[in-house]
């Protein structure tokens, strides 16, 4: 290749870097660096999801629990008080919890309160970090009033 | 000595199915994100109705005095149960396309209407037992492809909800001059 003295010139005034090498694009460490951010970036992303849609599945499970208690309570509520104590020992879960929570146990307490008695239903299930984190719903229990008190 | 000025075929190839590599991976993953965040807004959208109807329709079973379900009489079409409280004051539950709906009645006159939008292929059934007074309903949804499996997530999502309440338990701690007395 002939070069003319005006291209040397040329060549001669171009930018240089720092030392004195012409940049005629990326070097393979770039390269292999930006490679290797955006192949980090995407593997972390991937487990994101995943935990994303276990966490829609926990949500939806408490929700069902707490549907669960809620319904085992109202039962509970509308018995009558002296056959209370009884029905709280045998308490299990319904069916249509026992299908939607795999290996679900309900257990309940019944406790005097300053007012009635309080009842205490914790439902537990078999998921990660469920048997020591029950899910927990209380209710009060007024004493019935008295035919004609005020 | 020469200069390099320019890259070879080959070195071009290797650039270029490097790009197109991870090209491909971005867009799978921006695709996957895509679809994972319309998939979350549709089930808390099916999460909070479910909540909402669940704590409507146990509200309104505590505060009826009755209940009539079309197994104990003719009701009009679509209309699952019928919670009557004092007066006349009907509130009826009815399902229709894939919505469950509530009208508050007072005789003919329609007070308010608030629709539950569980989307298509729902199923609804009202239940009620006698010893102890109790109404429940069940309302169950597959999800697109058929499968019960609640873990399966998609734009439709599956929903299985049963809501159980006990029927005047407002009225059970009220002094008996109150319209506890209609209720037995």
């Amino acid at each position: 290749m002939h070069w003319s003295t005006a291209d040397r010139d040329n060549a001669e005034a171009a930018p240089k870097t720092g030392r004195g090498r012409l940049r005629s694009g990326t070097s393979s460490l770039e390269a292999i660096v930006a490679c290797s951010l955006l192949c980090g970036v995407l593997g972390a992303a991937a487990p994101l999801m995943v935990r994303q849609g276990r966490l829609l599945a926990e949500y939806r499970d408490h929700q069902r629990a707490l549907e669960e208690l809620s319904n085992q309570i109202e039962r509970l509520m509308a018995m009558p008080a002296a056959d209370l104590p009884r029905a709280v020992e045998q308490l299990a879960p319904s069916p249509f919890a026992a299908a939607e929570l795999p290996d679900a146990v309900l257990r309940g307490r019944l406790e005097p309160a300053e007012q009635g008695s309080r009842l205490t239903l914790e439902l537990t299930w078999n998921a990660a970090g469920r048997a020591d984190r029950p899910v927990r719903l209380a209710a009060w229990i007024q004493p019935q009033p008295k035919e004609g008190s005020p | 000595m020469t200069r390099r000025r320019a890259m070879t075929l080959i070195e071009l190839l290797v650039v270029l199915s490097a790009s197109m590599f991870i090209l491909t991976l971005s867009a799978k993953l921006i695709h996957q994100a895509m679809r994972s965040h319309q998939d979350t807004r549709a089930f808390l959208d099916l999460e909070r109705t479910a909540a909402r109807l669940s704590h409507r329709f146990r509200e309104d079973v505590r505060r009826a005095t009755s209940a009539v379900s079309a197994d104990d009489a003719p009701l009009p079409d679509g209309v699952l149960v019928q919670l009557r409280s004092s007066g006349s004051r009907i509130i009826e539950y009815g399902e229709r396309d894939g919505t469950l709906r509530r009208t508050e009645l007072e005789g003919d006159k329609i007070l308010s209407r608030d629709d539950f939008a569980l989307g298509p292929g729902v199923s609804c059934e009202v239940g009620r037992r006698e010893s102890p007074a109790l109404v429940d309903l069940t309302v169950t949804r597959a999800a697109s492809n058929g499968s019960p499996d609640v873990a399966a997530f998609a734009l439709d999502p599956p929903l299985r909800l049963r809501v159980e309440a006990g029927l005047a338990a407002d009225f059970r701690h009220a002094p008996p001059s109150l319209p506890r007395e209609e209720a037995e």
